[in-house]
């Protein structure tokens, strides 16, 4: 069981008309149902609970109604993000609650403004909802409507929570409920009057009536919405909804069987900080708490970092805006969507190539650290046989702006595809001795070429040339992988998956692939994650940068 | 359409000398009756039946929503109320239907008062299925004041009773209410001011009447307090003889005014309009209603004619003393000269006593032919700026049977709560919120 905390709905305004949408509409919706007669749907709101506190005193035999038009909530402000802090979680408390918890919410400083309209003519009412036989006629009665704003500030809220979820609905009880607000009304007269009532009646709207109210509506949501979808992420729901004809990756049995125990293992971990909602990962500058597990939210991070001849020239490399853009805490609209995730192409930008500012000897060895982080995990490399013919076009995964008019320029060839005529030597059975002539003499006026030549010597040549060419394919493989990983949670409500998520609980509970220490290392070795800082002055060189520090 | 035991209640205080305009309850009825008459919701049927001289009993079926229905019973002591209610086939039906109400000035009231006699009135009536039971008591207990007790129980409800206490000596007239309901505690006076003749007009002949009155009201258990004050002012127009109606109400405690104008602007059709103003809130409303009335086949041809006869003779020095002398006994009052006086008053003023003949005979002309025009039917139209409805009504005599019919057209449907009145505004035209047909039967 997972849940996300959407902070950031709260973190601008819309997160404020958002509330006052929904109090409105609920205030009002309220005053319709108000026929029926039923009290606990009515109060959901202080203000109504007064009217209601008003009926009773009254003892009419019908509901008086003394408001003359919809309540609207005018403002809400809530300047600071309300605070939930979990003080205890039972996640497998019983079969039938999914969870059981203990929040403290507590929320400083709002403010809610509500205006309405009431009859002050109160023997109006009286007599009109009196039986005709026996009510005298009184002249001259008419209604006196009186607009009346009432403004609560300083409005102070901590309360103690005891929520219960279920496959059905979410139970919510309040305990120790601290509620603490400054009370203006336009009417001064009733101003006195109102507050009392509205403090008296305070203990029954959260004893009952937003128990009630939440209840209800998480019924809804259960039944009729998103069957995991919470009240905080509602936004994000809509945002699956509205993308939910874009193509997705569904997990496959197959794939399951693919997942090597390492990766399993790695999952469990990341679960099990899940329940014991250790969120660390979720905080800035980290790329992952957990080794070997990545955050979603830190993937573009992770991305920029993987070696790639992409990533090496991000100011040239226009099409990798939107990446660079969505670097940095993700918002939901990138956490959620499987396709938010961008594939990264390993290729140089047209850019650079148009202005040969590139450096054929961090090209080697950014080809050279792909290599080893592919070769690095148990996959056996398949060796990939590429005629020479076709090869320059299948295997240069060009950017899309690139022409295909490039290739047609000798010049241009030869350099823009640096990686496939690396792939050239694969079919040749000396491809050093053959390719670095060939490049000179490709092309002895260039001069930048000709400055670098004697570095591209030093280059360990038996290396990079074939190395390249599985780099392109391999540079994809941890990628996928991610994503799969990623799927598992944001796919989570596949049947497909149920069976991953029993497959990784059941350990778990078993105590038996408990991650420890001692058990994290030789994976991480094993797996050489080899991370290369691109984010702190674009260097990438043959000196060793040390992978970013991992947090743990 | 006065219900039947209504007509019999006001039959009997006709028969003991109540007059039911002279109470501030019904200041404004002229008003009331035009603008806010009430609607028949879905088909009633009634059935009514004077037993006996005293008794008098109603069966009542009504299809709203589901079928209900009521049964009644009244029993009064008195003379003439048996005799005096008419069935529906030959009631007048200006009388049968709420109408415009024609105050007659104070002193003509006074000969009603004489044998008086103790009489009481009891009516019941019990609702089905609701098993809801109302009754009322109408005692008088001497030729001023009248006791009417109201009690309404039933299960549903809490049970409410309403104590009236009136006292009417013709020129004033005291009301304390006391019910239950809430426990309302209400005073209401009326005054009417002397309405003799000379004294307000400089026409000699005076048939207006002028009267004040208030209502203080406060409920004991809410502690929600009302009052208002009224102005009523009825008269005849001296040309045309058509009466006319002003009142003007005002509402200290919130500020509202209200005015109404009503008049008779032929003997089958009458006008009222009533402007709404409130001092606090500057809202405001105009509402304007009529009725038109359809004659049937005349019957009181000749009367009339006889009557415009007499009116011709009259300066001819024929003298009628029992006509005249009501109109004048202000003058006569005193001395015995003062018939010696009257008399060469006649022969110095002889044209401006032709004058008071001839206004006089206008207005009871016009009077006798609303009374001999055998209407068959009228039809009502009422509407209001404010709340933009339509309020259409036509009540008529059709085989025996007294029939009301009528609807009410409205912007908004009336039977949603006042939250919801301000969502479905943009629906522009006219939608039927109410529809019924009441029939009346009666022997």
């Amino acid at each position: 069981m997972s849940f996300r905390f959407n902070k950031a709905t709260f973190e601008d305004n819309s997160f404020n008309e958002q509330i006052r949408e929904k109090l409105t509409h609920a205030l009002n919706a309220d005053s319709k149902s108000s026929t029926t007669g039923t009290q606990s749907n009515s109060a959901n709101s202080s203000n109504s609970a007064a009217t209601d506190e008003v009926k009773q005193e009254t003892k009419a035999p019908k509901k008086l109604d003394i408001l003359k038009s919809g309540i609207y909530v005018r403002k809400v402000n809530f300047p600071s993000i309300p605070q939930l802090e979990i003080l205890d979680l039972d996640v497998s408390a019983q079969s039938k609650s999914l969870l059981k918890g203990i929040c403290k919410i507590s929320c400083k400083n709002a403010m809610l403004e509500i205006t309405t309209e009431i009859e002050a003519n109160l023997l109006l009412l009286y007599t009109n909802n009196g039986p005709a036989f026996t009510t005298p006629r009184l002249i001259s009665n008419d209604s006196f409507t009186v607009p009346i704003t009432m403004t609560f500030s300083q409005i102070e809220l901590e309360a103690i929570t005891n929520i219960f979820v279920k496959n059905t609905s979410v139970g919510i009880s309040f305990n120790d409920v601290n509620l603490d607000f400054d009370f203006d009304c336009s009417i001064k007269l009733l101003q006195s009057s109102i507050e009392k009532r509205l403090k008296g009646s305070m203990e029954t709207v959260f004893k009952d009536v937003l128990p009630s109210v939440i209840f209800s509506m998480s019924q809804r949501w259960f039944t009729h919405g998103e069957p995991n979808a919470s009240p905080m992420d509602e936004n994000a729901s809509k945002q699956i909804s509205s993308h939910s004809n874009a193509p997705r990756t569904i997990l496959e049995d197959a794939d399951l069987e693919d997942l090597s125990p390492a990766t399993m293992l790695r999952l469990s971990t990341l679960v099990s900080s899940r329940q014991s909602l250790s969120l660390n990962p979720t905080a800035m500058n980290t790329l992952s708490a957990i080794p070997g597990c990545l955050e979603r939210q830190n993937l573009h991070r992770f991305n920029s970092r993987v070696p790639a001849l992409s990533n090496f020239y991000p100011t040239y490399y226009d099409n990798g805006v939107p990446d660079l853009k969505m670097l940095g805490r993700s918002t939901s609209h990138n956490t959620v969507l499987g396709g938010g995730y961008t594939q990264q192409h390993n290729a140089l930008p047209q850019r650079v190539l148009d202005e040969r500012s590139y450096d054929l000897k961090t090209i080697a060895s950014v080809q050279s650290r792909i290599y080893e982080r592919g070769s690095g995990d148990n996959t056996v490399l398949r060796r990939r046989k590429i005629k020479m013919g076709r090869s320059k076009k299948q295997q240069t995964p060009a950017p899309p702006s690139q022409p295909d008019s490039a290739l047609d320029e000798p010049k241009h060839r030869d350099i823009a595809t640096a990686e496939s005529v690396s792939l050239e030597p694969i079919a040749v059975p000396t491809p050093e001795l053959l390719h670095s002539p060939r490049l000179i003499s490709a092309m002895p006026s260039v001069e930048p070429l000709v400055e670098k030549r004697p570095v591209l010597g030093e280059i360990p040549p038996l290396q990079w040339p074939g190395q390249a060419a599985r780099s392109t394919t391999s540079a994809r493989p941890p990628a996928s992988k991610l994503n799969l990983l990623e799927e598992a949670h944001s796919l989570s409500r596949k049947r497909e998956l149920q069976k991953l998520r029993s497959s990784l609980y059941s350990p778990m509970r078993n105590n038996k692939f408990y991650v420890t220490r001692e058990m994290e290392r030789p994976i991480l070795e094993h797996k050489r994650l080899s991370f290369v800082g691109l984010a702190h002055g674009l260097k990438w060189g043959s000196e060793e940068v040390p992978p970013p520090p991992y947090g743990f | 359409m006065i219900d039947y035991m209504q007509q019999v209640l006001r039959v009997f205080e006709t028969c003991t000398g109540w007059n039911r305009d002279n109470s501030y309850e019904n200041i404004t009825a002229t008003s009331e009756n035009l603008l806010n008459f009430s609607i028949p919701e879905g088909l009633k049927c009634q059935i009514s039946n004077s037993s006996t001289a005293h008794t008098f009993s109603t069966f009542e079926l009504s299809n709203n929503t589901v079928i209900n229905g009521s049964l009644a019973y009244l029993y009064c002591t008195g003379k003439g109320v048996g005799s005096s209610v008419s069935s529906s086939r030959t009631v007048q039906l200006q009388d049968a239907v709420e109408t415009y109400r024609q105050i007659r000035p104070l002193y003509q009231n006074r000969e009603a008062r004489k044998g008086f006699e103790p009489c009481a009135l009891w009516f019941g009536r019990m609702y089905y299925p609701s098993s809801t039971l109302e009754a009322m008591v109408v005692k008088r207990l001497s030729p001023e004041t009248q006791l009417v007790a109201k009690c309404l129980s039933s299960l549903a409800h809490t049970s409410v009773l309403t104590l009236y206490w009136q006292r009417d000596s013709g020129k004033n007239f005291q009301e304390w209410v006391v019910s239950s309901n809430e426990a309302l505690v209400g005073y209401r006076v009326l005054h009417n001011f002397v309405g003799s003749q000379s004294k307000l007009n400089t026409s000699l002949y005076n048939n207006s009447s002028l009267s004040l009155g208030a209502e203080l009201w406060f409920g004991l258990l809410n502690t929600s307090p009302a009052c208002s004050t009224t102005l009523r002012y009825c008269t005849h127009s001296a040309n045309t003889g058509k009466p006319l109606t002003l009142t003007l109400s005002w509402n200290p405690l919130f500020g509202h005014v209200s005015s109404t104008y009503s008049v008779k602007t032929s003997s089958n059709a009458t006008i009222s309009t009533k402007f709404d103003f409130n001092l606090y809130s500057i809202e405001s409303n105009l509402s304007f209603g009529c009725e038109l009335w359809r004659r049937g086949a005349s019957r009181a041809v000749p009367t009339e004619n006889a009557f415009v006869q007499d009116a011709v003779r009259a300066p001819s020095a024929q003298k009628r003393p029992t006509d005249t002398k009501d109109m004048f006994y202000h003058l006569m009052a005193g001395s015995s000269n003062s018939q010696k006086l009257l008399d060469d008053l006649n022969v110095t003023f002889a044209s401006s006593l032709h004058k008071i003949n001839r206004e006089r005979s206008i207005i009871q002309k016009f009077e006798k032919s609303l009374i001999d025009s055998n209407f068959t039917s009228v039809c009502r139209l009422s509407t209001s700026l404010r709340d933009k409805n339509l309020k259409v009504q036509w009540e008529g005599r059709y085989k025996g049977f007294l029939i009301s019919a009528g609807t009410e057209l409205a912007n908004t449907p009336l039977d949603l709560p006042a939250n919801m009145v301000d969502e479905p505004k943009t629906a522009s035209f006219f939608k039927p919120a109410k529809f019924g047909v009441q029939l009346q039967f009666s022997m």
